[in-house]
């Protein structure tokens, strides 16, 4: 019977594998992105250093993502299928926040929830192309929509729970939605 | 990169038989099933199983020939505290060939870290093991394992990964501690929301207060199942 169940645990998973891909980020070569992408990158970003190539597919939609160090900030810039500019992320600490912001944010969270802690905090940048590269160029924010994506845990009396927010410069919630993160049983037992 | 850690699992175990203190070698497949009954509660299944085929005493010659060693049957009842913390209970009946079977009694807690671009886990496990004809073997034990997608910079469904931990114990029974060291390094494919299968090396050293050193190399593959 032993002998039964130790050929079955081999050969079942083995059968299963080749499932279909529901959304994928994975890593490509610079050559395979578009050169439209590639240009406004090498305009806006003159001099930066080595950049990581994404393409991302998320039902049926297509965009590339280029993650890069700029001024010692990590940068992402993400770029429609054809190339086409969509939006630049910076990511930020909250000590690096302007204070009225921070402020904001703070007297937010403490007013919803009981315990609360940051994990990422993202400046988002989106516009035309020629007004975000103005922006890079020039610190021109004419044409710009500024948003913070913050990712943050926080504990009310009903549950605890990890949660992605979209905030104005004024530190107002525009959205939010929970975050759930992939099975970790593989680590844990 | 890939094809280098390829041929790492596949010639490693190749190379530790060829070794002076290899002692078993083997293969150990394990199943585990999940599944949420309530909101931060869930219920976990596992079956993971040994089998020789090699035995090896240093000074003597390799003793090759398949043999089960033994099967061990876990349930564990678990409780998430907040997304990063977990608390679980469970219970696993041995059934060992050569020794009686056992009964084990397993708490733990494991903790969460995630980084940019990894995943760090902890665990913490108390366990007592009773037997009809030995005294009770009181362990504790800490693991620390590492997951990193290696298609981009988060781990995606249909992507491969790879996982390393290392786990160390310490036992007592009738007043004789032990040691115990286990490393693992495991390739994995997500190939789902709810699947994960990985297939690697589990290296487990133990007996270091004594002269017979012991060294187990397990090739393990595992079947994670969360409904």
């Amino acid at each position: 019977m032993l002998r039964i169940l130790f050929f079955i645990l081999i050969f079942i998973p083995l059968t299963t594998f080749g499932q279909v891909k529901e959304e994928k980020e994975y890593r490509v070569k610079a050559a395979e992105v578009p050169s439209l992408a590639r240009d406004w990158l090498k305009d806006a970003f003159e001099g930066r250093k080595k950049v990581k190539w994404f393409r991302e597919e998320t039902s049926g939609k297509a965009s590339y993502e280029a993650k890069f160090l700029w001024e010692k900030e990590s940068i992402s810039v993400e770029f429609d299928r054809d190339g086409m500019v969509e939006d630049i992320e910076i990511q930020k600490e909250f000590g690096d926040l302007p204070e009225e912001l921070t402020s904001a944010l703070r007297s937010f969270f403490n007013q919803e929830y009981q315990n609360w802690r940051i994990e990422k905090i993202q400046l988002q940048y989106s516009g035309s192309p020629d007004d975000l590269e103005d922006l890079v160029d020039e610190d021109e924010a004419e044409g710009i929509l500024a948003r913070y994506e913050i990712e943050f845990y926080g504990e009310t009396a009903e549950d605890k729970n990890l949660w992605e927010g979209i905030f104005d410069p004024q530190g107002k919630m525009l959205s939010k939605r929970k975050v759930i993160l992939p099975s970790t049983d593989n680590l844990f037992f | 990169m890939r094809i280098w850690v390829c041929f790492l699992l596949l010639f490693l175990p190749f190379e530790l038989i060829s070794q002076e203190r290899v002692s078993n070698f083997g293969l150990f497949p394990e199943l585990q099933v999940g599944f949420k009954v309530a909101e931060n509660l869930n219920i976990k299944g596992k079956i993971e199983s040994q089998h020789g085929m090699l035995d090896r005493t240093e000074g003597s010659v390799p003793d090759w020939g398949y043999y089960h060693n033994q099967t061990d049957f876990q349930g564990f009842f678990g409780r998430s505290l907040n997304p990063f913390v977990a608390l679980a209970g469970g219970y696993q009946y041995r059934v060992e060939t050569g020794s009686k079977n056992s009964h084990r009694s397993i708490q733990q807690i494991s903790f969460l870290q995630r980084k940019d671009t990894y995943k760090i886990g902890h665990r913490v496990r108390t366990d007592q093991t009773f037997s009809p004809d030995d005294a009770i073997e009181f362990r504790v034990r800490y693991r620390i394992s590492f997951e990193v997608p290696l298609e981009g910079q988060s781990l995606d469904p249909g992507e491969i990964y790879l996982v390393f931990s290392d786990e160390l114990l310490y036992s007592i029974q009738s007043g004789e501690s032990a040691l115990e060291n286990r490393f693992v390094a495991s390739l994995g494919h997500y190939s789902t929301k709810k699947q994960k299968f990985q297939a690697g090396i589990d290296y487990r050293t133990d007996r270091f207060f004594n002269s017979a050193l012991r060294q187990r190399t397990w090739f393990k593959f595992g079947w994670y199942l969360s409904l």
